[in-house]
């Protein structure tokens, strides 16, 4: 009977220190797990926050940035009254001037939409002078459907250009291949015109949509 | 010769120069509610080109509540807009506040092109009472695809809204189906945004249009509404080249259009000339969603002997065809018989007259 009580109480003892264990294991493993091992314990965020920009890139027709469209020099051909230059490889009526094929390419780099406007310093009459002297613009999508043209201009229409801000496209699209616009340029030079190194800004106004 | 002399004058010189290539701002927008008295600052980041010289200036209805740090940039830089508003603007609804800045024009002669970059504050001003605004955008399909419909909904009152939207689809036959969007608040100058995915397994192919009718406790409810087209594979024939040059080799155009919302590549048009054996083929394209384009082939027209004759018109695009059998002419050819006729005519009557004349001038004479 002695023998049988110590026994037992040998037994529970066991049980007690196995439970300890036990628990000991489990809270070690938890401190194992949150000190050396890559298991993460919290969570993580990373934050990023890509601001708007709207940007566009005026190139020539070449391509390259900072290279010239000239006309060079020249004058009304005998016989003619006046001369049409233009930037699709049109020169008619001129002697001297020089060719230029293609306008200028604009091109939305930013990753917004914009509206675009265009101005001058000064009409065909104060720019050229003489009889009936034409200076307008031509817009066209070089990429399809890059620019909503605004209601009023239809666009790939020559229209005049003016010393007031005239907006031509309502949305100028960023995607990737519906950013890109071509602005010809047509002069008609009459034969009375003004004569020199004629001095001329066009200005593409832009803002987000 | 004295003509000539004044086209030597006039000489000109016509160059485009100085393009210069990069602008931009950053962030492109700032919005804004109004508050009474507010003091904030904006900062805008102007890129240009190195070297590049600009101006800045603010324009808009509210200039005069904003002051800038600096008035010209060299190859970009940031410019700060300090707002100051007053205690009350009088014209609700959205102001622009726009800090441009435009390149300075290079020196010397020619046409030079410059860009005038803006960044924008746009400034919320609330309506008195209930006043909404809507923003609503949908998207082209192809039959049986879902359209994404997103209406967002702005409180633009000084008062706060219970928004509930109805959408009512269009075709040409008249209304067709009602979507209840349910309800939603929104507190004044917040917006909320109501998203539906259009299912149109039971529509046809066509064009259709998309009413938004919002009631907000105001008197009548606001409207807006968008179109959008259901597409189907098929490309239309919708105009051809009709008359030609006889015993020649002519151009010969064919006007598609695609009524697919999506791309179709590889596809072209082959001709035939009915009970003739002509037969030509174009070069293939790839129309994009719902564009028009042009197919060119070349016409010979040597064997042909009828004034009018038909031509089997047959496109080929992604295992499908569009065919269409069209009427085709050669010119009238010019009758040059008839206008010798006419002209021999005229002058022997011009010599008769002349006689006649010449006859009468003569017998006033014996007479005198």
């Amino acid at each position: 009977m002695k023998s049988e009580s110590v026994l037992l109480t040998v037994a529970i003892v066991a049980v007690i220190v196995s439970m300890a264990g036990l628990y000991i294991t489990y809270d070690s493993i938890n401190l194992v797990k949150q000190k050396i091992t890559g298991l993460a314990v919290e969570e993580g965020q990373v934050n990023i926050t890509i601001e708007s920009l709207a940007s566009i890139n005026i190139t020539s027709a070449a391509g390259s940035a900072g290279k010239k469209i000239d006309f060079g020099s020249g004058y009304v051909t005998s016989g003619h009254d006046y001369a049409m230059l233009v930037t699709n490889n049109t020169m008619v009526g001129g002697t001297d001037w020089n060719s230029v094929d293609g306008g200028f390419i604009v091109e939305n780099i930013g990753n917004v939409n914009v509206t675009v406007g265009i101005m001058s310093d000064h009409a065909a009459a104060a720019f050229l002078g003489g009889t009936s002297p034409l200076y307008q613009y031509n817009v066209s999508n070089s990429k399809a459907s890059s620019c909503n043209f605004t209601a009023g201009y239809a666009g790939d229409v020559y229209e005049d250009m003016t010393a007031g801000d005239v907006t031509f496209c309502d949305v100028f699209q960023n995607g990737d291949t519906i950013d890109e616009i071509r602005i010809d340029i047509l002069l008609k030079v009459p034969s009375d015109s003004v004569t020199g190194a004629l001095s001329e800004t066009v200005t593409l106004t832009y803002t987000q949509v | 010769m004295g003509r000539g002399i004044v086209f030597l004058v006039f000489f000109l010189v016509l160059s485009c120069d100085g393009v210069y290539a990069l602008s931009g701002v950053s962030p492109a927008s700032y919005e804004i509610d109004f508050k009474p008295n507010l003091k904030q600052n904006f900062n805008f980041n102007f890129l240009f080109d190195e070297d590049i010289e600009a101006e800045v200036y603010v324009s808009g209805d509210l200039k005069d509540y904003v002051k800038l740090d600096k008035k010209f940039l060299k190859g970009g830089g940031r410019v700060i807009a300090s707002i100051d508003f007053p205690s009350e603007i009088e014209i609700p609804g959205v102001h622009r506040i726009r800090i441009g800045a435009k390149q300075l024009a290079s020196e010397g002669g020619g046409i030079a092109i410059v860009s005038d970059v803006g960044g924008v504050i746009k400034v919320k001003v609330p309506y008195p009472g209930k006043y909404v605004g809507l923003e609503f955008k949908t998207s082209n399909a192809n039959v049986g695809e879902d359209i994404n419909l997103e209406l967002i909904v702005s409180s633009m009152g000084k008062e706060d809204i219970y928004a509930h939207p109805i959408l009512k689809i269009f075709n040409s036959d008249g209304e067709i189906e009602q979507i209840d969007l349910g309800e939603k608040f929104i507190a004044s100058t917040k917006s909320a945004e109501f998203l539906k995915k259009l299912s149109t397994v039971n529509y046809k192919p066509g064009d259709y249009e998309v009413s938004a009718v919002v009631e907000y406790g105001g008197e009548k409810p606001v409207i807006a509404s968008v179109p959008f087209r259901l597409g189907e594979l098929r490309v239309e024939i919708s105009n051809w080249t009709k008359v030609f040059e006889r015993d020649k080799i002519n151009r010969f155009e064919i006007r598609i259009e695609s009524l697919w919302n999506d791309p179709i590549e590889s596809l072209y048009a082959s001709v035939e000339i009915v009970d003739y054996n002509v037969q030509f083929s174009t070069p293939s394209i790839s129309l994009e969603p719902w564009k028009k384009d042009i197919l060119t082939g070349f016409f010979d027209a040597r064997d042909i002997d009828e004034e009018k004759f038909k031509a089997n018109i047959t496109l080929f695009y992604d295992g499908h065809t569009t065919s269409k059998i069209v009427d085709l002419e050669f010119e009238k050819e010019f009758d040059s018989r008839l206008y010798v006729t006419l002209a021999i005519a005229v002058i022997v009557l011009i010599a008769v007259m002349i006689f006649l004349m010449l006859r009468r001038k003569k017998s006033e004479k014996q007479k005198k």
